[in-house]
């Protein structure tokens, strides 16, 4: 499709913009005296957070917005490759759920490129043959791993891989060269999420190549070579390249990682707000909007647990507007 | 009527000009209507201000039917007295070639001010109050369709009141 096929979207997309959280919300979210006081701000931004809880109103909220991107996109298979992680997720759920025997449906997540329950009930069943074509081997290589080593982790790991690959794979030929962009980038955070996790669980040379995705930020030798040195040379290796944000990051903590990956999709997606055709500013507010609800359920729950002010802040994603 | 190679030149003159600008008004129109409509959608105050916008790129389509219509005029197409001066080859040439620029630039210049509209209307979505500075982004590509529509009627004017 060309940019100009967009121009109805475009504009709803410009109207919705208005109704997502600034940083001065968020700010005043986040200093919200209480989780009442914070309630009461988000509802009057149209969260209708009531006696559910917040995580009811949060899933609202998403389903809303999936809803908002079927309307708007002639072509919703555009937006596939920010959606396959959830379903890999659905794959990890589904794999420990035949393995244990548990029932994890209640763990499926949407949107999905595929439908959740078909995912579930294929691997619950072991029939991996009903599995979409791109999920089977993985699925069958995770759940034989879970059964054999029990080890939940390298299992999780070949999931992951193969939910970057497909993101990777889903993000070429696409409208626009900002879906690429933000799977190079997502795959390249979490390399060194995966990277940094393993130097702290002391896993092997093995268990890191099965779990780290080939990207263009990274060669994965050097990547894994330094890895295995331990954290300073981990972190040495990331001053070095376009990542370096990421070293300051992990030597304050994970969970300021966490937030610097974010908030490094962040600046691309940000790209959106200036582009008036395409699909670039539909794609954005479908990213800031799932950013947003990421930093309301971090807030939300710091209010609940009474966390500190600068706690939650340190956490909370850089907001789109 | 004596159709000459000179009547063919005036008529594909008047045809282009009537065609090509109504041809980039219709789609500018159009894509910022689809804009306009994505904003109403989501917001039915900004109707006023979004239909500002939609109209802009409609005025090359208005030259170019101008255009025409004082070149079959002086051609004497319309109102009678084609058969007393029959246009020649080269007199018709001069009407084409003078048809040129509200041809070639209103077509071009409707489909960029539309692009200009487009963004003015996401300035109407998102800061109403700044909806007159989107008017004049816009507004600035409708310089060179008046430009050139002077340039075609001066030059209609000129050619026929030339003997050739």
């Amino acid at each position: 499709m060309k940019g100009t096929d967009y121009v109805y979207a475009v504009g709803r997309i410009r109207v919705k913009e208005l109704s997502l959280l600034s940083s001065a919300d968020m700010r005043r979210l986040i200093s919200a005296k209480t989780y009442g006081e914070a309630v009461s701000l988000l509802n009057s931004k149209g969260y209708d957070i009531t006696g559910g809880g917040y995580a009811d109103a949060i899933n609202r909220q998403r389903e809303s917005l999936w809803r908002l991107m079927n309307e708007v996109l002639r072509d919703i298979t555009q937006l596939d490759s920010l959606i396959i992680k959830n379903d890999y997720r659905n794959l990890k759920a589904a794999v420990k759920a035949a393995v244990t025997g548990n029932n994890a449906s209640g763990y499926l997540t949407e949107p999905s490129v595929y439908e959740p329950k078909k995912v579930y009930n294929a691997v619950t069943e072991r029939k991996f043959n009903e599995l979409p074509e791109e999920m089977r081997e993985t699925a069958q290589k995770a759940y034989d791993i879970l059964v054999r080593t029990r080890s939940a982790s390298l299992a999780d790991a070949v999931c992951d891989k193969a939910a970057m690959r497909s993101m990777l794979r889903r993000s070429k030929g696409k409208d626009s060269k900002i879906f690429s962009e933000i799977a190079e980038c997502t795959v390249a955070c979490t390399d060194i999420k995966i990277i940094y996790r393993c130097i702290i669980a002391g896993k092997t040379q093995d268990f890191m190549r099965e779990s780290v995705c080939p990207c263009a930020a990274f060669d994965e030798d050097t990547l894994i070579k330094n890895a295995l040195g331990g954290i300073d040379d981990f972190i040495s290796y990331l001053e070095k390249t376009s990542y370096r944000g990421a070293a300051e990051a992990l030597k304050q903590s994970a969970s300021a990682l966490e937030k610097y990956c974010d908030d490094e999709v962040m600046k691309i997606v940000k790209k959106g707000k200036s582009t008036a055709f395409g699909i670039d500013p539909v794609a954005a507010y479908y990213m800031a909007k799932e950013a947003e609800l990421l930093s309301v359920r971090i807030v939300l729950s710091g209010k609940i647990n009474s966390s500190d002010e600068n706690v939650i802040g340190a956490r909370v994603r850089e907001t789109y507007v | 009527m004596t159709v000459t190679s000179g009547l063919a030149f005036v008529l594909a003159g008047a045809a282009l000009s009537a065609a090509l600008p109504g041809f980039g008004s219709a789609r500018g129109t159009g894509m910022v209507g689809e804009a306009a409509a994505g904003v109403i959608t989501e917001d039915g105050s900004k109707f006023g201000k979004v239909l500002i916008m939609q109209v802009l790129p409609g005025t090359q389509g208005l030259y170019g039917f101008l255009t025409a219509i004082l070149l079959l005029s002086n051609a004497g197409v319309l109102g009678g007295g084609f058969n007393d001066n029959p246009i020649s080859f080269e007199k018709g040439l001069a009407y084409f070639c003078a048809c040129l620029p509200i041809i070639i630039v209103g077509y071009f210049s409707a489909i960029a001010q539309a692009k200009a509209a487009v963004g003015g209307v996401g300035i109407v979505a998102k800061n109403p109050d700044h909806s007159g500075k989107g008017i004049i982004f816009a507004a600035m590509v409708e310089t060179y369709a008046v430009l050139a529509l002077l340039i075609s009627l001066l030059a209609i004017i000129q050619v026929s009141g030339i003997n050739l």
